[in-house]
């Protein structure tokens, strides 16, 4: 069994563990776990729901078994997340517990979302060094995280890639991260590029999720020093990242080469962009060329 | 002589043993000195923090602290006090007054809130000084009275039979 799966059903009470690894260990993509509720498997495009109904100590165990019974120590828990061996995340809902106006825990978990890591290899586009700094957008569970691994294996293999892997997401134990990767996990986005932008002379910097103006910022230092950058952001196309005040400032900089746009269906569109600023100086446009479509087997 | 030698070796052993409850209590309170400053200045999960206490200690607590890491490891209970109860099922030698401290850190640790665990440690320590406040009253005495009160119910009941 892919020692990966075998770490995400060890998180999960014994008696789902068969019920889950039956149905969901070719294509499960979430399981949502909700108190006094039937769990419920995401498989794809259909949805299953197991018999038996989900009590407290379910729950318990989840976090327990995900945390090696040490939520506190988990500093991602405060976010409402845990991360699981194999990279797959368990996403907290519940009673918060709330001290000087921040989230320091849970009182009481009542409910769970496990999503499902899964790696898989050859998806990136085959002329990866040809792109330049590359932007991955798309929706939440559409595969950037996994198209950003691929991609930066891929690079890895002529070039230093530094990944600074916040949540343990990208190249968990396990997971393989080929030669030429050099790996900082667990630390904050902005802190962790200044870092190995000054000590590991990269080619190509890789962050997963672009979510906050620090991370934006800390990308256009980097981009300014020379280095390549590698990056998600959650965006349907690129009309929606354009809204985000966020992702302006790195669409004006022209930061990045190459626009992968995944759909729902893990195929993707390639975008070359080229920014330019309207004569009034307040608009920005791009063209697309090149444009191709690739896609996960 | 036999039964003399016996009813006071009883008397030695009861003196023994509580010589031995004294020594634990003092190994267990150093450890959850060692445990709340693990847990305070570097985080250290519960299954290492146990393997960590495991190499501090000797005899019967090693084994029990090795035991509470493998039930943590194993990954089949929802609590971490249902682990601390089946390692000390597994640890019978360990004696009342340590259980009691051991059931008490369980309630209390595996929690979101590292406040509270350090709390729960907190409360497990006093629980150890007290009990080793109440050992230490009297101790020569009570350790003598132990072994006289062996070898004189040894020659009473000598007495009786003969």
């Amino acid at each position: 069994m892919d020692a990966s799966w075998q770490a995400f059903l060890e998180v999960l009470p014994m008696w789902m563990r068969g019920d889950v690894d039956r149905l969901g260990r070719k294509d499960l993509r979430q399981l949502r776990l909700r108190m006094g509720d039937r769990p419920i498997l995401e498989l794809g495009d259909r949805v299953w729901r197991l018999e038996r109904v989900t009590e407290g100590r379910d729950l318990d165990f989840c976090v327990n078994a995900a945390s090696n019974y040490s939520p506190w120590s988990v500093d991602s828990a405060r976010e409402g997340f845990l991360t699981i061996p194999g990279g797959h995340r368990l996403g907290l809902c519940g009673q918060t517990i709330v001290k000087e106006d921040r989230v320091t825990g849970f009182r009481k978990v009542s409910s769970l979302c496990l999503r499902v890591a899964r790696d898989l290899k050859n998806v990136a586009p085959k002329d990866c060094a040809a792109l330049g700094s590359v932007l991955i957008l798309g929706a939440p569970g559409w595969g950037k995280t996994t198209l950003l691994r691929d991609l930066c294996r891929n690079l890895s293999v002529l070039s230093a890639v530094a990944v600074v892997d916040s949540r343990r997401e990208l190249f968990p134990e396990g997971f393989d991260s080929g030669g030429g990767m050099d790996i900082l996990s667990g630390c904050d986005k902005e802190i962790g590029m200044e870092m190995v932008l000054r000590t590991m002379a990269p080619d190509y910097i890789a962050i997963d999720e672009v979510t906050a103006q620090a991370d934006a910022q800390a990308l256009i230092r980097a981009g300014g020093c020379g280095v390549r950058l590698l990056a998600t952001a959650h965006a349907a196309s690129l009309e929606d990242l354009r809204q985000r005040p966020c992702y302006r400032p790195l669409l004006e900089g022209g930061l990045f080469q190459t626009v992968l746009l995944l759909h729902k269906d893990k195929s993707y569109r390639r975008e070359r962009m080229d920014v330019w600023k309207s004569t009034n100086g307040s608009g920005l446009c791009w063209s697309s060329a090149a444009v191709e479509a690739s896609g996960f087997p | 002589m036999l039964v003399i030698g016996g009813c006071g070796g009883f008397g030695f052993s009861v003196a023994r043993e509580a010589i031995r409850q004294e020594r634990l209590l003092r190994q267990l309170l150093e450890n959850l000195d060692f445990m709340e400053s693990e847990l305070r200045y570097r985080l250290t999960p519960l299954p290492e923090l146990f393997q960590l206490c495991a190499l501090r200690s000797n005899g019967c607590l090693k084994r029990l602290f090795l035991d509470m890491s493998g039930e943590l490891d194993k990954h089949t209970e929802p609590q971490v006090e249902v682990c601390l109860r089946n390692a000390l099922d597994a640890n019978p030698a360990i004696p009342g007054r340590i259980r009691r401290r051991i059931y008490q850190l369980g309630r209390n640790l595996g929690r979101f809130n590292l406040e509270g665990q350090l709390q729960g440690i907190e409360s497990a320590r006093e629980g150890c000084r007290r009990e080793l406040r109440e050992l230490e009253r009297n101790r020569q005495e009570r350790l003598r009275g132990y072994r006289t009160l062996g070898l004189c119910a040894g020659a009473a009941l000598a007495v009786l039979l003969f």
